[in-house]
């Protein structure tokens, strides 16, 4: 029933491993990182409480909620999402690509299951995997706080910054399952996916320098402000409908071409 | 030669494609700083006061946005990165192209020694990084000239180029030797795009006070643009460092390279 399901997990559980665990390092480092950031900013919340209201009122408060721990993983997030991206979009790619350059598709599609049939397991199989990275992030960071004896936050809003970790994994992968089938055979398909997420995201860090909001439709990684988020706990949603329509539309190009094309011999 | 030429051919959509977002990327970021206005005192003062944590964590790390060399400076970290990226995956598959193609054995027939063939294809490597390369200074100065000033800023555009072919050179050099030393002919660039994140993330992280002692294990934060910015030239010792880690990089690949086994 779900053989199709099961190999795809079985040929990319040790790249998943690789990724997962780099990524919990990564979060680790961060983690440890956190209580220095905290007594720093106890310091100038101080300071700043003792400023004249006048002052207070010139310089804004918004930038001091940032000082807690959903605001600390909002500002260093962009770097996971990074590497989550490389992932996602790696697997998108390879997920019809691998058969294609190791010559197996003959020996896939003669299996008596539609086409259909064998791009829906297989991208549900691809997603289970991002899934449980993201959730292992998302859990491992969580659980890190408690060991570091975090100061209490509001889990929905840590929830919300990081629901653009899986918002990026998942729009990387839809695109990278979409440009497999248009760009024909992939030689190399993590150095596409490098260029793909290295690309766009110099082009995130390049808006959040000069503040574009129209740059900002372009690449995943701002379609949610996380620093917004924290602040006034919204999403814009402008973008994100832009974001989720190119999910679905990448996602419906790769089936549609999938399920039509015609297939090599090996 | 005929190596030598079939390799700049073949590789010249990927070139054009790099060039081209190159200088996309260099002169939409000369067209944005004209347009940046920030109140310069407020922000900067703002700066001062920030103890060395957060600055790191909410990413200011020493660059004035408002002048050309601190704007420059952020542009430059993102130039480098994808000089790298470019540099890294094209060592590598100068060498993984043949079994990924299944043509070894097609080109390692040939009446050529395996040296003959492995210089041709590093020397077409080194030409493309050095077309990107020209391609980068020559619209950095460009577009610096259209939007800015480049008064005084010619000096310190030379540094930043000279630390970026350093970087190039590092990271081809590892592209290559990865790819002549594994067995692997996918492996490769993961290595390289592990080098290349890791390398970054670590740039990120020894900002931080705690981490500090990372510094050295990065070639981003090596050539630090608000370093270069301060003293208007590079490290000597981390010019050295990296230039003899790319020498070492490249005299092991080509020693590994002329004594494995190839198969397709």
């Amino acid at each position: 029933m779900l053989g199709v399901f099961r190999q795809e997990i079985k040929m990319q559980r040790g790249s998943w491993l690789v990724w997962t665990l780099a990524v919990l390092c990564l979060a680790a480092v961060y983690v440890s990182v956190y209580p220095a950031f905290a007594s720093d900013a106890k310091v100038v919340t101080e300071t700043f409480a003792k400023l004249p209201q006048a002052v207070k009122n010139a310089m804004g408060t918004g930038g001091f909620q940032l000082l807690n721990f959903p605001g600390f993983f909002a500002n260093v997030l962009p770097i996971f999402m990074l590497a989550g991206g490389i992932q996602a979009a790696n697997l998108g790619i390879s997920m019809t690509n691998r058969d294609r350059i190791a010559g197996t598709s003959d020996f896939l599609l003669s299996k008596p299951l539609g086409r259909s049939r064998i791009f829906w397991q297989k991208l549900f199989a691809n997603l289970i995997l991002l899934m449980a990275t993201s959730a292992a992030l998302i859990g491992g960071i969580y659980l890190g706080s408690r060991l570091i004896n975090a100061d209490s936050f509001s889990s929905s809003t840590y929830l919300m910054v990081m629901a653009a970790f899986t918002f990026v994994q998942c729009w990387f992968l839809a695109v990278g399952v979409a440009i497999a089938q248009i760009a024909g055979r992939i030689r190399n398909s993590i150095g596409v996916s490098i260029a793909l997420c290295f690309g766009l995201f110099v082009l995130a860090m390049f808006s959040s320098v000069v503040g574009d909001e129209t740059i900002r439709y372009l690449t995943p990684y701002k379609y949610i402000d996380l620093l917004k988020v924290v602040q006034e706990h919204t999403y814009d949603i402008p973008h994100l409908i832009v974001g989720v329509a190119v999910i679905i539309v990448g996602t419906a190009l790769g089936w549609l071409l999938y399920a039509h094309r015609d297939v090599e011999a090996a | 030669m005929n190596i030598f030429w079939h390799e700049l051919r073949s590789r010249r959509i990927g070139l054009l494609a790099w060039s081209v977002s190159m200088a996309v990327f260099v002169w939409t970021s000369m067209v944005k700083y004209q347009t940046l206005t920030v109140d310069p005192a407020s922000t900067s003062q703002l700066l001062k006061t920030m103890p060395d944590t957060i600055k790191a964590v909410f990413g200011m790390n020493g660059l004035d946005a408002v002048t050309l060399p601190g704007y420059f400076g952020i542009c430059f970290l993102f130039v480098a990165i994808m000089l790298a990226v470019h540099a890294g995956l094209l060592g590598s598959n100068l060498l993984t192209v043949e079994p990924l193609t299944r043509t070894t054995e097609f080109l390692y027939t040939r009446p050529l020694g395996r040296w003959q063939i492995l210089h041709a294809k590093l020397a077409a490597g080194i030409v493309h990084l050095f077309i990107l390369w020209s391609i980068t200074i020559l619209t950095s100065y460009l577009s610096i000239e259209l939007y800015a000033n480049m008064d005084g800023f010619r000096h310190l555009l030379l540094v930043f180029m000279a630390a970026a072919a350093i970087i190039q050179l590092t990271l081809f050099a590892f592209g290559v030797a990865v790819a002549a030393f594994s067995r692997s002919a996918q492996l490769p660039s993961r290595l390289v795009a592990g080098a290349v994140f890791s390398s970054y993330a670590v740039a990120l992280v020894s900002s931080t006070t705690q981490y500090s002692w990372l510094r050295d294990l990065s070639v981003f934060k090596a050539f630090d643009a608000a370093d270069i910015i301060h003293t208007a030239s590079l490290k000597p010792q981390y010019v050295w460092a990296y230039f003899v880690l790319a020498s070492v990089f490249l005299a092991f690949g080509i020693w590994s390279f002329l004594r494995r086994d190839l198969h397709s």
